[in-house]
């Protein structure tokens, strides 16, 4: 049925543009710094809470608790950067790595020690009473989801291709030794990339929290932007978005024409599948460019 | 207008560079040649800030840059090439360009999105400017192209060109002619002369490649285990027992 | 005739009591003229401390209370808390420092299925009279060991039997449709639910699972949508069952949904937001955390004094308040155990119990062979606004 397929389409396209917005910041970090970022998960989380804590107990109204949220979460990527990189950058690649672990579980112990283990309400930003439009249900606070993840990816395409700090970025980011001997700070690069990766964690964390409810346990979806990132062939930007997309439509549809028991495995199968036949990932055509 | 006095470079036992001095003047072309190992590259990496000299300074116009970090020595005037290229593989070449004209033309995000004429005129310009110093390189037909598709001897251009953008006072090339062929070798003799005379650079020369070197240099200096051998005009240099000695003793060069 | 199986279960058997006694030399370990010391182990950390935290706060305030009433029998109540850092290593390490190092004579906890279940075989043989509140496996107490107990909760074999038997009753297709989630969890309460509703028999069922990090479940609920099921059982954590409630309604499913316990915080219903309404989950006692019972009035302004940390988190929840009532029925054990207090004579007294009541949770009854004190459950509705109301009936796994 045409209508079926529509409302699959729909709902694994809305889930995989929250994964493609994961899927871009981890690939950001790991190619500007070579660090895989298991924290991310938990800075999304603690983004939110961030949030949370300034509604519900600064009063804040929403436009300045998303600013704080997002502010505060990069100043912890600064912080990132600063006390824990910085000092681990000559160190063999797998210590940072490790790292960012710690970091994720400091975080997410300390948020459940402080803000506690149960969930907090997060509410939508738009009616989450559908629309029926021939026999598709379309829910306009999903559909919010995927407008703001579309539009914050626009700005970081327009960030990247247009701004000279973006094309800084990604010049440190191909070649570190090339971009200082053109002039570029590659090391403040890399804190650039801490700082914007942090905010964009914050940013995914609120685009999301309203329909997965918060917990301290939130940061959990950051492995299906892991699987992305991975579909993507962990090396650009455009690739990840199009890794993002495409889990969340192989997980609706294998979950409805196989089995939703098959659903995790085939989403799984596609990952190994790519990792073993195209390990630069599906999408790294010459066209599109790297980080 | 580069100056290095009694530099002195150790890698954990191993002396690179021991106590080198070396001045190159405003408008030169100052070769440095010797065999593998001399320690040539090490020192353009000393003067770019890539390493740090473990004794000695280093001056660029009168003012020490032994500790400045190296995206303000590039910014100050003084840039280079490498060995193996360091290009940006998946940008265009002309993209590459224009990141090394990058802090010539400032324009922002909301210029661009609102497409102001400013951003545009900008744009434009640092197109046009791009465009011009490939055609200086003669490679303006591979604009469009992605560098790291590039053939090596190409990617060695681009380099030079990036180089240029920077708007540099003194370029260091490491090994420019390497693996070319005879007529492209004349070629990049013509364009370095032309950089030189039309642009008034002063460049500091690494080559094994005798038809470059002893062809274009006003000076030379040679260097062997890391020691400083001779310094003195390509017919000097040629007539050099020192010199003559180090290349038949020393490691095997290409000479 | 005695097979060779019959043997060997018998043989079992006797091993976990035989190993129970043979550590019964110190029967009064932690007990001295003026204190009993009680060790509370649980997961303060990790995923699963929301039930950690419940059994400290629970407990303590239990204990404190007895304490500042003059103690049981002339000796005060002396705790110690442990996190099990919701890891079965560490629940064990806990288990093994509060009793070899802390010599406690009790334990309270440990608090999840996923520590709890390892343990159980050191648990079972070290002797040590054993109380918990939180966990919801059945291998707690079935098999059942002399000196583990448990009260309040409900086992997740139970609840399975429970929620079968009552989606069938309201299901006027007698067609069920089931979503769990992939885990050990989901997986667990799945199979007690299709177990219990084939042995009914005439019920026709349809399956689904989700990964507890999906945020979509239109693929699930489209296929159910084909079956002519006009019921949803609903077992998994708290965050995918809200996503699960509110696409329902989206998607315009006919279902009335009924949720596992999991979905009965207090925040569950404006987590999930309007869609939530008319939803039902089975909650394993007939007083909400936040009613107007007396007991729970009581308990909840002490809890609210106590923890103000905790209720600005809208505590007290059901966790604390199993604890609380698990607590109080130890504490009556041990009342009831008199001055010569030995592990022996708390195990006893604790056996005696029948039908004890604190107003906080459904009574608790134990007996020789009974170590599961609550074996029913009542049905919670989401209101209107998003209150909650506890539906007539009590149902039991008996
Ligand atoms: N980063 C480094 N760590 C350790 N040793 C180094 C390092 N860089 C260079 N060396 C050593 O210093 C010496 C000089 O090397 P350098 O690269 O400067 O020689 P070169 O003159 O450029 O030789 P070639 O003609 O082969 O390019 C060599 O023995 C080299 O192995
Ligand atoms: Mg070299």
């Amino acid at each position: 049925m045409v209508e079926t397929f529509i409302q699959l389409m729909l709902g694994g396209v809305i889930a995989g543009s929250v994964y493609a917005l994961i899927a871009i910041s981890l690939v950001l970090i790991h190619n500007g710094t070579g660090v895989v970022n298991f924290a991310f998960g938990d800075q999304l989380m603690a983004g939110v809470y961030v949030l949370v804590f300034s509604q519900h107990f600064l009063g804040l109204s929403l436009a300045p608790a998303v600013a704080i949220a997002v502010v505060v979460s990069g100043l912890f990527g600064l912080a990132i950067q600063f006390l824990v990189m910085a000092p681990l950058r000559n160190r063999p690649v797998l210590i940072p790595i490790v790292a960012t672990i710690a970091i994720g579980a400091v975080l997410r112990e300390g948020i459940r020690a402080f803000m506690g283990p149960n969930a907090w309400p997060v509410p939508f930003l738009l009616s989450t009473s559908p629309y029926h439009i021939g026999g598709v249900s379309i829910v306009p606070s999903d559909l919010a989801i995927l407008g703001t993840s579309v539009i914050i990816m626009l700005c970081l395409y327009a960030f990247f291709e247009f701004t000279k700090y973006g094309q800084a970025i990604l010049a440190a980011c191909a070649n570190p030794t090339g971009a200082l001997i053109v002039g570029i700070p590659a090391g403040a690069t890399t804190t650039s990339i801490w700082i914007l990766s942090s905010m964009l964690a914050a940013i995914a964390g609120i685009v999301i929290a309203p329909l997965t409810t918060l917990t301290p346990d939130i940061g959990l979806i950051a492995i299906k932007g892991f699987a992305a990132a991975v579909l993507g062939g962990f090396a650009s930007l455009p690739g990840a978005v199009v890794g993002g997309v495409l889990l969340g439509i192989i997980e609706a549809m294998a979950g409805y024409y196989i089995s939703s028991a098959m659903k995790d495995i085939a989403s799984y199968a596609v990952l190994v599948a790519v990792i073993v036949f195209r390990p630069t990932g599906l999408f790294n055509r010459a066209s599109i460019r790297k980080v | 207008m580069l100056e290095l006095r009694n530099i002195v470079v150790r890698f954990d036992g191993l002396v690179a560079v021991n106590d080198v001095s070396l001045d190159v003047k405003a408008g030169e072309i100052h070769a440095l040649i010797g065999p593998n190992g001399a320690g040539k590259s090490t020192i353009i990496n000393v003067v770019t800030g890539l390493y740090r000299p473990s004794e000695g300074d280093c001056f660029f116009q009168n003012e020490s840059i032994s500790n400045r970090p190296t995206h303000l020595i590039a910014r100050s005037g003084l840039t280079r090439t490498f060995q193996n290229t360091e290009l940006f593989a998946d940008f265009s070449v002309i993209e590459n360009v224009m990141v090394g004209l990058d802090h010539e033309y400032h324009y922002g995000i909301v210029s661009r999105l609102l497409n102001l004429p400013r951003w545009r005129r900008n744009e434009k310009a640092a197109r046009y400017e791009a465009f011009e110093l490939l055609k200086r390189l003669k490679i303006e037909k591979f604009a469009e192209q992605k560098a790291g598709t590039l053939p090596f001897g190409l990617r060695r251009r681009v380099e030079i060109v990036r180089a240029l953008a920077t708007r540099p006072k003194l370029l260091l090339l490491d090994e420019p002619a390497a693996g070319l062929r005879h007529h492209e070798i004349i070629e990049l003799n013509q364009i370095l002369v032309e950089l030189r005379d039309e642009l008034g650079l002063a460049i500091l020369l690494v080559d094994h490649v005798m038809k470059v070197v002893m062809a274009i240099s006003n000076r030379v200096t040679v260097l062997n285990f890391g020691r400083h051998v001779a310094t003195g005009s390509v017919r000097e240099i040629r007539s050099n027992p020192d010199v003559i000695a180090a290349y038949l003793g020393g490691a095997g060069g290409h000479a | 005739m005695v097979t060779r199986r019959d043997t060997l279960k018998i043989a079992g058997a006797a091993m976990v009591l035989a190993a129970a006694k043979t550590t019964y030399a110190a029967e009064n370990t932690g007990v001295t003229d003026d204190k009993i010391r009680i060790g509370i182990l649980g997961d303060l950390t990790g995923f699963a401390a929301i039930w950690g935290s419940g059994n400290l706060s629970g407990g303590t305030m239990a204990f404190e209370e007895i304490n500042a009433a003059g103690g049981i029998n002339g000796r005060k109540l002396e705790y110690i808390s442990v996190d099990s850092e919701s890891s079965a290593p560490k629940g064990i390490a806990g288990f093994k420092r509060l009793v070899d190092q802390e010599k406690v004579f009790a334990i309270f906890g440990p608090t999840s299925s996923a520590v709890g279940v390892p343990m159980l075989r050191t648990m079972a043989g070290s002797g040590v009279p054993i109380f918990i509140s939180a966990f919801s496996s059945p291998l707690a107490t079935n098999p059942p060991s002399k000196n583990i107990f448990r009260s309040g909760t409900l086992n997740d074999a139970d609840q399975g039997k429970i929620l079968a038997n009552y989606v069938t009753r309201i299901s006027s297709k007698r067609s069920i449709a089931i979503m769990r989630q992939s885990d050990e969890y989901g997986k667990t309460g799945a199979i007690n639910v299709v177990a219990q509703l084939k042995e009914i028999g005439n019920v026709k069922f349809i399956e689904e699972q989700f990964n507890a990090s999906d945020t979509d479940f239109t693929s699930q609920l489209l296929r159910i949508r084909q079956s002519d099921a006009d019921v949803l059982v609903v077992y998994g954590y708290p965050a995918p069952s809200a996503i699960v409630f509110r696409q329902v309604k989206q998607l315009s499913l006919p279902l009335q949904i009924v949720g596992s316990t999991a979905t009965t915080s207090r925040s569950y219903a404006a987590t999930v937001g309007k869609e939530a309404v008319g939803a039902r989950s089975m909650f394993p006692t007939k007083y909400l955390p936040e009613g107007a019972d007396v007991e729970i009035v009581k308990f909840r302004n002490a809890f609210e004094v106590r923890f103000p940390d905790l209720a600005r988190q809208t505590r007290p929840e059901a966790t604390d308040q199993m604890a609380y009532h698990g607590a109080k029925t130890l504490i009556e054990g041990l009342r009831r155990a008199g001055r010569d207090l030995t592990r022996e004579t708390l195990i006893k007294a604790l056996e005696g119990l029948k039908n004890f009541e604190t107003g906080i949770a459904n009574a608790s009854t134990f007996g020789p062979d009974r170590r599961e004190g609550n074996r029913s459950a009542y049905v919670v509705e989401v209101k209107e606004g998003l209150g909650r109301m506890i539906l007539p009936g009590e149902y039991s796994a008996i």
